[in-house]
C-alpha cells in the first residue's frame, strides 16, 4: 500500500471513464444509424463497472475481496441498452417497413450529453488525485534535502 | 553523567507515522475516487487522528543498534510496517443514486485535498527536524 498503487488505482479509473467516453461518442455518432452488421438499428452501448482488487499480498487481496481494501476500477463488460427502437415515420427511407415507419437507434441525445458531462466530472476527479499523489511524493523526496 | 538522548527523537517517530497511515489514507480516497461510478461499490478510509491517538509504533518490531560504549548516541529503529484499519465512510443522508454506490464525490474530493496537504506538512516538518539534525552536525556552519 503506496503512492505507486494510489497512482495505479487513479489511472485505472481515468481509464474506465475514458472507456465510458468512447462509448458515448460512438453512441451520438451513431444516434442516426439504421444499418449495422447484426442487423437492425444501432443500439446504445453502455460500459459496466466493476471493483478490482489491488494485486499484492494475500492478505490485502483477500480483504479488497471483501469491500475493506483499496480496490482499482475495471470495465467488467459492455452491455446493449435494451429498450425499443424508436419508430420515425419516414416513407421516402430507404430502410422504411411497410407502413413507412424506420426504426432509428434507441439513443437519446439529452441523456448522452448529461452522461458525458458525468464522465468527464469523474475524469477530472481522478486527475486531481494522481496530481495530490504526485505532490506528495515529491514532498517526501524533499526529506533530507 | 547526562544520558545521551536519541539521534531520532520522539517527534521524528511520530512524523513518520502520520505520512505513513496518510498515504494509506491517500490510497483509500483514490480507490473511493476511481470507483464513484462503480455499482454498490461502498467507500471506506483511514481514520487517521484516531489511528494516531492509540498508535505507538509497534514495540516487537524494533531493532536498535547494539551500543558498546554508553555514550553512544542511541540510534532508535524504524517502526515497521503501517497497519492502518480502514474503516466504511458512512453514506450521505440523500442521495438519489439507484445504483447502490454511496460514494459522496465531493467530500472525497475535499479529504483528498485536506490529505495532501497534511502530508506535504508532515514531510516539511519532518524535513525540517533533519535539517537542524544537519546544522547541529555540521557545528552550525
Amino acid at each position: 500500500m503506496d503512492l505507486y498503487d494510489a497512482l495505479q488505482t487513479s489511472s485505472s479509473g481515468l481509464s474506465a471513464q475514458r472507456l465510458r467516453m468512447n462509448l458515448i461518442s460512438a453512441n451520438l455518432a451513431n444516434v442516426n444509424t439504421t444499418r449495422t452488421p447484426e442487423g437492425g438499428p444501432y443500439r446504445r452501448k453502455e460500459v459496466v463497472f466493476e471493483a478490482k482488487p489491488n494485486p499484492g499480498a494475500f492478505r490485502d487481496a483477500l480483504k479488497a475481496h471483501q469491500g475493506k481494501a483499496p480496490a482499482d476500477v475495471q470495465a467488467s463488460k459492455i452491455i446493449e441498452d435494451t429498450r425499443p427502437p424508436l419508430q420515425k415515420f419516414a416513407p421516402q427511407h430507404p430502410d422504411a417497413d411497410a407502413e413507412g415507419y424506420v426504426r432509428m437507434p434507441n439513443v437519446n441525445v439529452m441523456e448522452e450529453m448529461v452522461n458525458m458531462i458525468s464522465a468527464t466530472r469523474s475524469y477530472e476527479a481522478n486527475v486531481t488525485a494522481i496530481r495530490a499523489a504526485k505532490d506528495m511524493a515529491l514532498k517526501a523526496l524533499e526529506i533530507g534535502k | 553523567m547526562p544520558q545521551p538522548i536519541g539521534l531520532f527523537d520522539s517527534t521524528m517517530a511520530t512524523l513518520q507515522r502520520t505520512l505513513d497511515l496518510r498515504t494509506a489514507q491517500h490510497q483509500a480516497l483514490s480507490s473511493n475516487v476511481a470507483n464513484a461510478d462503480t455499482p454498490h461499490y461502498r467507500p471506506f478510509e483511514v481514520a487517521v487522528e484516531e489511528e494516531m491517538r492509540k498508535q505507538r509504533p509497534p514495540a516487537a518490531r524494533q531493532v536498535d543498534l547494539v551500543r558498546t560504549q554508553e555514550k553512544h548516541l542511541p540510534v532508535g529503529g524504524a517502526a515497521a510496517g503501517v497497519s492502518a484499519a480502514l474503516r466504511p465512510v458512512p453514506a450521505p443522508a440523500f442521495s438519489l443514486r439507484a445504483d447502490g454506490n454511496t460514494v459522496d464525490l465531493d467530500r472525497t474530493m475535499g479529504a483528498l485535498a485536506d490529505n495532501s496537504l497534511k502530508y506535504k506538512t508532515s514531510a516539511q516538518l519532518l524535513s525540517g527536524k533533519l535539517k537542524s539534525l544537519r546544522n547541529v552536525i555540521q557545528g552550525g556552519r
